[in-house]
């Protein structure tokens, strides 16, 4: 599913934000936090959502050790080579479409001035 | 790297050995179990009654496990050993390995078995800096477990492992009490699985399980791997073994990085087991007539990592490829800044050379529309970041002198760019080859521009952009009393008049006038430069030149193999064939593995090149020297359609036929033969 895009079904259902970082890539990418999950990051371009879904498709699964590794993930400010070696967080699944969602944020994150987990309750 | 080891890999997974199977690290041997560049087993010693068995013989079976052959021997060679181990390894995430003592005599035999097993946990870092361990080393055991571990704060690296039989388990290794009956044998098996996690949650991963003695995972198998690559049939036998050597070698190289498909070459062994942008590139591109797989791997996962944002302290700008990737302690602690760190000036060029190249050889066109993105952003980094002072060149200057590299150019030792009178240049420092890069890289993307994204105004700018560069260069950079390009400008917009092998990279490259290029293959081919083993990195009149200096005087065989596919660039054809032979003269006399690098010792003096003692083998872009050799040898070449073949072979090497070549046309046979215009 990452990458193939289809551009419609995101934007119509969940508002979005604008994150230039992300340009090109198209997928799902799952966050759990301690072995839950938590949410999932609707990437559609450069159109991306954090929405409350945690049982539908998702191309990669972000394992984040608590919700500070979470909240540096959406803000891009994490990244997932210490991140990795610090056992703090892990992908599984598609880890290319994971990394570039991952360094993309760290490009003006639309997340960068929330105080918590984004879009989520 | 020692003759007397013994290196099996997997991956980032190995284990260097002496030639009994132990391991005992000290600052001088880099035994040890080895994975994402930390050392996770440095002691490993076996001994049988009190003694440590003596070597018979070592069967290294594949580049992934090992046989050592041993007899516990007597003290006196009149009296024959009734006592023989052998000694199977097989590495892959951690290692496995069988002990089987064989009992010869008549009658039974009481033995204590005693396996030694201890870690320093070292980082690459620490090893290369002499650098103490920041936390502490502890270890347990519990169920028949012994535990090493390393404890910084909630990082924690350990090594666990079992052994098959009951024996007494110390903090420092296993000891076996067995008796073995007359004309029988006793074994045990251990497991060794290295893995990390942190202190304070719960774990998140499995530790790494082992190979069970199989052959590992890596895409495909070795026998897949060599049934893949093109058959060499070479006249000259030794060309033979060394092709093979190549081939094994490279699949042992073979490296996943997890975050695109397939595997790439990753640096070399012992302690560069990882992504290293130029070290990749740069193999893949030679090896790319043999298993163009490489490419497309390597240009795919650089592309993930491809720098987004401008971060000082890893050298990162947007747009620019990385230099390398590490997992030890020290980078995990921002220590070192390699997570990734992008101090290379050269990556980002290379990657747009070895895009086209591979688009041109192969007509998959799909790789450069999916990479697209990324080279054009490589594009634009290179006059928007890579000329630093927009003087028309590219130049580097670390930006946190602590912990960057000092030259960023693949001469990366700190003595390589100096004066003729051996005075160091200051920096930013503009080397030739990488004007010569930006040169081909332009050059290269007008024509996927054009043919591949549709861009014709791209292809024309970048064009223009490439003739003013060839323009300007061969003006600026050209010292006309001596008769070569200079090494580079240095801080002050001084031509640092050396003469290096750097002119090489630029036959190479294109960017040289023809009657300039005339002068430095003059130059090339000289006694100076031109060792009777292949190119010296610098020439022998040269006030830094050392013959075992790194960069400064030794031959590197890929810098070689560059040189010879510039010069046949050119048409010095029989030039081109001087050297690869000499290349392959030399990889002979290695037992067919070439080293990184070996001394620049004149041929006339030694029969046999000098080895250098530090020097990594296997390492990958002197693995893929052979390929590329091979690949001028016959003049292989692609105009996007049809497979060009135009050997020039040197007649010692009689004729060489290169069978089912991959490539646009699908596979193709090449033949060449030596002819007397190329004899030398």
């Amino acid at each position: 599913m990452a990458n193939e895009g289809s551009e419609q079904a995101g934007r119509q259902q969940w508002p979005g934000r604008t994150a230039p970082g992300l340009a090109g890539l198209y997928g799902r990418l799952r966050i759990n936090v301690a072995g839950k999950p938590v949410g999932t990051l609707v990437v559609e371009g450069t159109y991306v959502a954090l929405i409350p879904d945690v049982h539908g498709p998702a191309d990669t699964t972000a394992m984040c050790a608590d919700d500070e590794t979470m909240r540096k993930l959406l803000r891009g400010e994490l990244n997932p080579f210490i991140a990795s070696m610090l056992r703090m967080a892990r992908l599984a699944g598609d880890r290319g479409f994971g990394t570039r969602v991952i360094l993309g944020l760290q490009v003006d994150s639309p997340f960068k001035g929330d105080s918590g987990k984004g879009d989520l309750p | 790297m020692s003759l007397d080891i013994v290196s099996i890999l997997e991956g980032s997974t190995f284990v260097v050995s002496d030639r009994r199977g132990d391991l005992d690290a000290t600052p001088t041997e880099n035994h040890g179990l080895f994975l994402e560049d930390t050392r996770f087993l440095s002691r490993w010693i076996l001994t049988v009654g009190g003694i440590r068995p003596k070597t018979l013989s070592v069967d290294e079976q594949s580049y992934f496990k090992v046989q050592f052959f041993e007899a516990v021997t007597t003290g006196t060679v009149y009296v024959d050993s009734h006592l023989s181990v052998v000694r199977r390894r097989c590495v892959a995430g951690g290692f496995e390995e069988t002990i089987e003592i064989e009992n010869h005599a008549k009658e039974p035999v009481d033995l204590e078995v005693k396996l030694e097993a201890g870690s320093d946990f070292a980082d690459l870092f620490e090893v290369k800096d002499k650098l103490a361990k920041v936390g502490e080393l502890y270890n347990n055991v519990t169920d028949g477990t012994l535990t090493l571990g390393y404890r910084r704060g909630t990082f924690v690296r350990e090594t666990i492992i079992k052994a098959d039989k009951k024996g007494e388990i110390h903090g420092d290794g296993f000891v076996f009490k067995v008796k073995i009956p007359a004309q029988s044998s006793w074994s045990v098996s251990f497991e060794v699985v290295a893995r990390g996690r942190r202190a304070d949650i719960e774990d998140m991963e499995h530790p790494r399980r082992t190979g069970m003695l199989q052959e590992p995972e890596t895409g495909r198998g070795l026998k897949q791997w060599i049934a893949n690559a093109p058959r060499l049939i070479a006249s000259w036998d030794p060309l033979n073994r060394i092709y093979h050597r190549s081939l094994v070698d490279l699949a042992a190289l073979r490296f996943e990085t997890g975050v695109a498909p397939g595997a790439l070459p990753a640096a070399g062994l012992p302690w560069f087991m990882a992504v290293f942008g130029r070290d990749s590139l740069l193999t893949s591109f030679q090896s790319l007539a043999f298993a163009p797989e490489l490419s497309a791997a390597t240009l795919r996962a650089l592309a993930v990592l491809q720098a987004r944002t401008n971060d000082p302290f890893r050298d990162a700008e947007p747009g620019k490829i990385l230099h390398e990737v590490r997992f030890g302690e020290m980078t995990a602690f921002e220590d070192r800044p390699q997570s990734p760190y992008y101090g290379a000036a050269d990556a980002t060029m290379l990657f747009l050379i070895l895009l086209e190249e591979y688009d041109r050889w192969t007509g998959d066109h799909a790789l450069a529309r999916e990479l697209e993105r990324e080279a054009r952003a490589a594009i634009a980094w290179i006059d928007d970041y890579g000329d630093r002072d927009k003087d028309g060149y590219v130049e580097y200057e670390r930006r946190v002198a602590k912990t960057g590299l000092e030259n960023q150019c693949w001469k990366d030792s700190w003595d390589s760019i100096a004066f003729a009178d051996g005075t160091l240049a200051p920096t930013p420092r503009a080397t030739c080859e990488l004007q010569g890069y930006v040169y081909d890289a332009k050059h290269r993307m007008a024509r996927v521009a054009r043919d591949v994204w549709g861009d014709a105004a791209l292809a024309e700018k970048l064009e223009r952009e490439a003739r003013e560069l060839k323009e300007r260069f061969n003006r600026d950079f050209w010292l006309p009393d001596r008769g070569f390009f200079a090494l580079a400008l240095d801080g002050q917009k001084r031509k640092v008049d050396s003469l290096t092998s750097n002119i090489g990279h630029l036959l190479w490259s294109g960017i040289a006038d023809n009657d300039k290029a005339d002068l430095c293959v003059k130059h090339l081919m000289s006694d100076e430069l031109f060792s009777g083993w292949g190119i010296r990195t610098m020439a022998s009149s040269e006030g830094s030149y050392n013959p075992i200096g790194y960069h400064v005087g030794t031959v590197w065989p890929h810098d070689s193999s560059f040189a010879a596919w510039g010069l046949r660039r050119y048409g010095y054809r029989a030039e081109a064939a001087r050297i690869c032979r000499a290349i392959l003269e030399a990889a002979d006399l290695f037992d067919g593995r070439l080293p990184e690098a070996f001394g620049g010792y004149p041929r006339s003096q030694t029969e046999y090149p000098v080895e250098y003692p530090t020097a990594c083998s296997p390492q990958a872009w002197a693995t893929g020297a052979p390929l590329l050799v091979l690949r001028t040898l016959l003049g292989l070449d692609s105009d996007g359609k049809h497979m060009i073949v135009d050997p020039a072979i040197p007649h010692p090497l009689g004729r060489i036929e290169l069978l089912s070549v991959p490539g646009v046309w699908g596979r193709m046979d090449a033949f060449g033969r030596a002819l007397s215009s190329t004899e030398e």
